[in-house]
């Protein structure tokens, strides 16, 4: 169970997280909605102590994230907005580093890359370095070395931005299947179809506030028949001025 | 602590500080553990030829006869190890970009910390190595054995070293942790960073000029500076009360940095990252709109963004300038005559083209600049903008860096010597001629080499031989200009052709300076036509 207290983070005058409360159960899939600069990344990142909140705090199964780092980020995976990270390694030794770091056997990981590695078909390229890869292929591996230690939480972050469609659809059963096993994964998303087929529970931020959280059939239940993404528009949306798609628009046609 | 996860990160990091070595034996099959162990050894190699070059040049100094010169010869090479130590701390801990993608991982924070500290110490060892050679031909000279005196080097030597990253660690720590630097980060370090190298610089000009040569019997040694007698004494006289309080000293300094270290500093160093990482995101990266007319201003304002990359300006200002500087101050003993009559102006022109090789170097803004465009070098490929102008409007902006960096000393090495002003001009002229062909061949270097994902300016530095590289042309730069200048020199005073031996050194440096221009020209500019 993760427990978000009072969270807020600000960037100097910024505040880029304001007073966040939410409880994320395990068994859940749990999304984080929002526009860009929403607040999801930092929310995140809090998380996975790249940086420490102005206030509020955050527990991890009854343990307080401040006090007992080392402890929580042994349960946690996390996959990272941008998969530029240790370029200069070869994507095995990328995952040797993580092994390493979860301190795993080479007997425990051993058949569990290989399927990964079969199954985001990077087989040709685990001697390659990470630099020579597409964005795709980046985030591929990253994704690999982050499911190669079956911790508890998964912490993805936009993790499929760049997977090809069977990439993407593999890891979407593979969360389903980690849920299903009691365990908990959260995800930041831009795209609602994945939202609505993933998440038991959503948080939707905009700019830094938590605007609703609850389930997804909860809120398609309060807007009868729309779609996640006319509600989702509605709540975290631009106000009154849909004019100006069609003044770009008009300006293209001159 | 974990070895594993040690040995792990310290793998890591060989590939990231020695990027070059790691492409060429990946394109030779090697991977994993092989990769890491040749990386290994080819630092354990550099080693050994490094301390034989070191060896070869000091050999016939007898130390044990000159407490100055050997005391002269550690506080020179300490100063240089506090300011690299100092800037290669920051650097690998707070300046780089990979520490982000360790902290959600479940290192532990001595490992985290031991590794860096260990990668730091591998880029210091090259510069300080003439302690070690200093130390063994110290207690060789006194009259201990071979094998005893090697021993005996080797671990004061090691202990220093570890003092002096305790120390500069426990300062850089102690500063991040102040409210002072998580609000002005980059201001705290640049300031840090220069006070070390201006206190570095000040300390061995200040050294070099405290030379009241003193006769100690039949040879002349420098003043001794007291404070590292206790080292001297380890090895002058190594059983002695003396040399037992030397070596408890040494041993009380690592003990209480060691303690301060392991309880205060690495307990917090997670905790301490974190806050700092959070602090740097929470600077303002907004910047006042100036609007510039043509795509040369353009240019040269990004180039202009391109040198506020967190310690670049001061690692480039350190490494190419005060490297050099003690380094021709160390080797080199020769005094300037006064009053030099007119047929001197070839030697300083030719001494001005020598220093510019000394500094302009790997480590010199125009031999890094095009790796500094990181992603954007290739997306400027894909504007409709010439890729020549692009590069030649960046070689000439790095090439007015480093000729302002050049001149600024070449002034004030003029005005300490007193050279006069018509030599002092040569020198600036030589000077000014030598950066731009230097520029040109670091420049093509630098596209040659380039690399565009690199995490810490350091990775940069390392290109090609690394900085054993760097120390190794260094060295034979000053060889060489040495045995150029003093063979120019000894015509001029022992033939009566003065002007004969003027206007052929002119011609050699035209006919030379030609060669190059073309070379470049035809190599590398016209590949961009």
């Amino acid at each position: 169970m993760i427990d978000i207290n009072d969270l807020s983070k600000s960037y100097g005058n910024k505040e880029a997280l304001q007073h966040l409360t939410l409880q994320i159960k395990p068994g859940e899939i749990f999304g984080f909605l929002g526009h860009n600069g929403a607040g999801k990344s930092t929310t995140i990142k809090n998380l996975v102590s790249i940086i420490q909140p102005t206030s509020g705090s955050i527990t991890v199964d009854g343990l307080e994230l401040s006090e007992h780092r080392q402890e929580i980020k042994q349960k946690i995976a996390y996959v990272p907005d941008t998969p530029d990270i240790f370029l200069q390694l070869t994507a095995a030794e990328y995952w040797d580093l993580l092994a390493a770091a979860y301190d795993l056997s080479e007997s425990e990981v051993k058949a569990r890359r290989q399927k990964l590695v079969e199954l985001f078909n990077m087989g040709l390229h685990v001697d390659e370095t990470i630099a020579s890869f597409s964005h795709g292929m980046r985030q591929k591996t990253v994704l690999i070395g982050a499911l190669l230690s079956e911790p508890d939480i998964w912490i993805l972050d936009e993790p499929m931005q760049g997977l090809d469609p069977q990439a993407a659809y593999d890891l979407k059963q593979l969360m389903k299947a980690h849920a299903k096993k009691g365990k908990t994964v959260i995800f930041s998303t831009h795209n609602l179809d994945t939202a609505q087929q993933l998440c038991d529970e959503l948080a939707i931020l905009k700019t830094g506030k938590l605007i609703y959280n609850g389930s997804v059939k909860n809120l398609l239940a309060q807007y009868e028949n729309e779609s996640l993404e006319e509600i989702y528009l509605q709540m975290a949306g631009r106000q009154g001025d849909g004019h100006l798609v069609d003044d770009i628009e008009g300006d293209i046609n001159e | 602590m974990n070895k594993r996860q040690l040995g792990a990160l310290l793998a890591v990091n060989l590939r990231l500080v020695n990027p070059q070595a790691t492409d060429r034996y990946r394109k030779k099959g090697k991977n994993g553990t092989e990769l890491t162990n040749k990386l290994k050894l080819q630092f354990l190699t550099n080693t050994f030829i490094f301390l034989a070059i070191y060896g070869f040049t000091m050999f016939s100094i007898d130390f044990s006869k000159m407490p100055g010169m050997f005391t002269f010869y550690v506080g020179l090479f300490v100063l240089l190890g506090i300011s690299q130590s100092i800037s290669g701390l920051y650097n690998v801990f707070f300046a780089g970009k990979d520490i982000n993608s360790y902290l959600p991982l479940p290192f532990r924070q001595n490992e985290i910390f031991l590794s860096k500290v260990l990668i730091v110490a591998f880029n210091v060892f090259p510069f300080t190595l003439p302690l070690l050679i200093a130390f063994f031909l110290t207690g060789w000279h006194s009259g201990i054995m071979i094998p005893v005196s090697l021993i005996m080097s080797l671990v004061v030597y090691l202990f220093i070293m570890t003092i002096i990253f305790m120390f500069c660690a426990l300062v850089v720590f102690s500063l991040t942790k102040t409210k002072v630097f998580r609000e002005h980060q980059n201001l705290v370090m640049n300031g840090l960073m220069g006070i070390s190298m201006v206190i570095a610089i000040g300390g061995i000009m200040l050294m070099n000029n405290s030379n009241n040569y003193t006769a100690t019997g039949a040879r002349y040694d420098r003043s001794v500076i007291s404070i590292f007698m206790p080292i001297f004494q380890i090895f002058n006289v190594p059983v002695s009360v003396n040399s037992g309080i030397s070596w408890l000293g040494l041993l009380v300094l690592l003990a209480v940095f060691g303690g301060i270290l392991k309880y205060l500093i690495v307990p917090q160093l997670s905790e301490q990252l974190t806050t700092v990482n959070s602090a740097s995101l929470n600077r303002s990266n907004q910047r006042k709109a100036v609007k510039r007319q043509g795509l040369n201003a353009n240019l040269d304002s990004y180039n202009w963004q391109l040198l506020k990359e967190p310690n670049l300006l001061l690692q480039v200002v350190m490494n190419s300038i005060m490297i050099p500087v003690i380094f021709i101050i160390s080797f080199s003993f020769a005094k300037l005559p006064s009053n030099l009559p007119l047929k001197w102006i070839g030697v300083f022109f030719v001494g001005g083209i020598a220093f510019s090789s000394f500094t302009t170097n790997q480590s010199a803004l125009v031999s890094n600049l095009i790796s500094l465009d990181r992603a954007n070098f290739e997306f400027v490929r894909s504007l409709p903008i010439s890729m020549k102008q692009y590069l030649h409007r960046k070689f000439l902006f790095g090439y007015l860096m480093q000729i302002i960096l050049n001149v600024v000393i070449v002034i004030i090495m003029s005005v300490v010597l007193k050279a006069g002003l018509v030599m002092a001009l040569a020198l600036i002229c030589g000077s000014a001629w030598g950066t731009y062909l230097m520029s040109l061949h670091y420049f093509s270097r630098d596209y040659r080499l380039r690399l565009t994902n690199w995490t810490n300016v350091t990775e940069l530095f390392n290109r090609g031989g690394g900085n054993l590289g760097m120390v190794a042309t260094m060295f034979a730069s000053v060889f060489i200009s040495v045995i150029i200048v003093v063979a120019y020199s000894m015509l001029l005073i022992n033939t009566p052709w003065a002007a004969m031996i003027n206007i052929i050194a002119l011609a050699v440096i035209l006919v030379v300076s030609w060669l190059l221009l073309r070379h470049y020209r035809v190599k590398f500019w016209s590949q961009f036509d």
